[in-house]
């Protein structure tokens, strides 16, 4: 009995997808992937629009350039990495922006008081909405580094083996990055954090 | 047992807690649609633009430094101190040629005769040349066809010139004993200097020699109209 293309697995779908072109396959991974890489992407780079933007692109290059997958990866770590990619020349260009600009001002990074008591009393600190975006802010204010591991760790719950994969460093130096950005993000919530 | 120096999962419990309790960011409902709408058109412009990190790392100063030393060429050097190429400059001759366009065509600008001439500028074959200054002349023919010799002014003067057809059938008036001197001395006439005259020491033999030929062809001659 033949499988319906949902009930196939990531690397079943990009296999026929690779093989007979077939685009309900590519549709079909689009909605597993979207928001998976939608939450990552917003999580590293901080703006909405521009993941949204990111995760097309990605979705864009996956179809562009479906052959360069290989069987012997994992699909999910497979687009993680075009996603990261995307991501982290997204932030290198702002970086340059700001760098090149002459008023910072509309940078709502630099409005961020992520130690200001008075914005962090308790009873603000408690309401779920506010506590996320406050470790949204503070995320943001952690090394883009060490910042894209602990979101795929922590947030996306990757293993550090595809970690690894994914942003091309050695197991190693993952779990030290994860370990500095965990740091880095508890200093910043201490206010709202207690351990 | 191999100690692991990075698993503090534990020790990190309550932040790892927290992050993973944020809530999910999805992507916009129209996102599929948008999607397969550029996928259809074969619409694959990237919405963020990937950048050239080796141009942007290696080539930028470069460029930046090959930048300024173009504005520098271009805003500092001064163009009155640009050399003009006379290739590409109209000769002033056929300026004056082109502006003269209505004026009388000349047939013959060439100076055709050293013909006395009276005040009013009408040759005359007067006996009473020495009241009268040599002019040159040359033939102009007007719109209404009429030919007619016109005065040329020269740019030099004629009467410290000398007229090679005179100066053969030795008829020259002008003495030219003093035409050197005239000619550094005189700034009148507009003519340049024409640098120094060399006094070459003549060889007695040489000449001898050459009349010596002369003589035999003479000779010759002779011989040949007494046999005939």
């Amino acid at each position: 009995m033949k499988k319906e293309l949902k009930d196939l697995t990531d690397e079943e779908l990009i296999e026929e997808f690779q093989k007979n072109n077939t685009i309900e396959a590519y549709e079909i991974l689009v909605k597993r992937f979207k928001d998976p890489l939608m939450n990552y992407v917003y999580r590293f780079v901080g703006n909405k629009d521009v993941s949204s933007d990111i995760v097309q692109d990605t979705m864009i290059k996956f179809y562009l350039n479906k052959d360069s997958y290989k069987s012997f990866a994992k699909f999910s770590t497979w687009i993680y990495t075009i996603a990261g990619n995307l991501a982290r020349n997204e932030l290198k260009r702002r970086k340059r922006r700001k760098i090149f600009s002459l008023n910072n001002n509309n940078d709502d990074e630099q409005n961020i008081q992520i130690e200001d008591k008075s914005f962090l009393a308790p009873d603000r600190a408690t309401d779920s909405a506010i506590s996320a975006e406050i470790i949204q802010k503070a995320l943001q204010k952690v090394k883009p580094v060490y910042r894209e591991v602990v979101v795929l760790r922590d947030i996306q719950g990757l293993s550090y083996e595809e970690i690894a994969e994914v942003t091309g460093l050695s197991i190693g130096t993952v779990k030290s990055r994860i370990n500095r950005g965990r740091k880095q993000l508890q200093k910043l919530l201490k206010d709202i954090y207690k351990g | 047992m191999e100690e692991n120096f990075y698993n503090d999962e534990s020790k990190y419990g309550e932040l790892i807690d927290l992050l993973k309790g944020l809530p999910k960011v999805d992507t916009p409902d129209n996102f599929e649609f948008n999607l397969m709408t550029k996928i259809k058109n074969g619409n694959f412009d990237l919405n963020t633009k990937e950048t050239n990190f080796f141009f942007g790392r290696y080539f930028l100063p470069a460029t930046g430094l090959v930048g300024v030393f173009l504005i520098i060429f271009f805003v500092l050097s001064d163009p009155a101190t640009e050399e003009i190429n006379p290739f590409l400059q109209e000769p002033p001759v056929l300026k004056e040629l082109k502006a003269s366009a209505s004026v009388p065509k000349i047939i013959n600008d060439v100076i055709i005769a050293q013909k006395p001439v009276n005040k009013k500028g009408i040759t005359s074959s007067g006996k009473n040349e020495s009241s009268k200054s040599k002019k040159a002349l040359r033939v102009v023919v007007k719109p209404n066809d009429v030919i007619s010799e016109e005065v040329v002014d020269l740019p030099f003067d004629p009467s410290k010139s000398v007229s090679v057809d005179e100066k053969i059938a030795e008829k020259s008036t002008v003495s030219t004993t003093n035409r050197r001197s005239a000619l550094v001395g005189g700034a009148s006439n507009g003519f340049g200097f024409d640098g120094f005259y060399i006094r070459e020491k003549i060889d007695r033999k040489y000449l001898e020699a050459w009349k010596a030929k002369l003589d035999s062809i003479k000779r010759a001659r002779r011989l040949q109209f007494q046999i005939k």
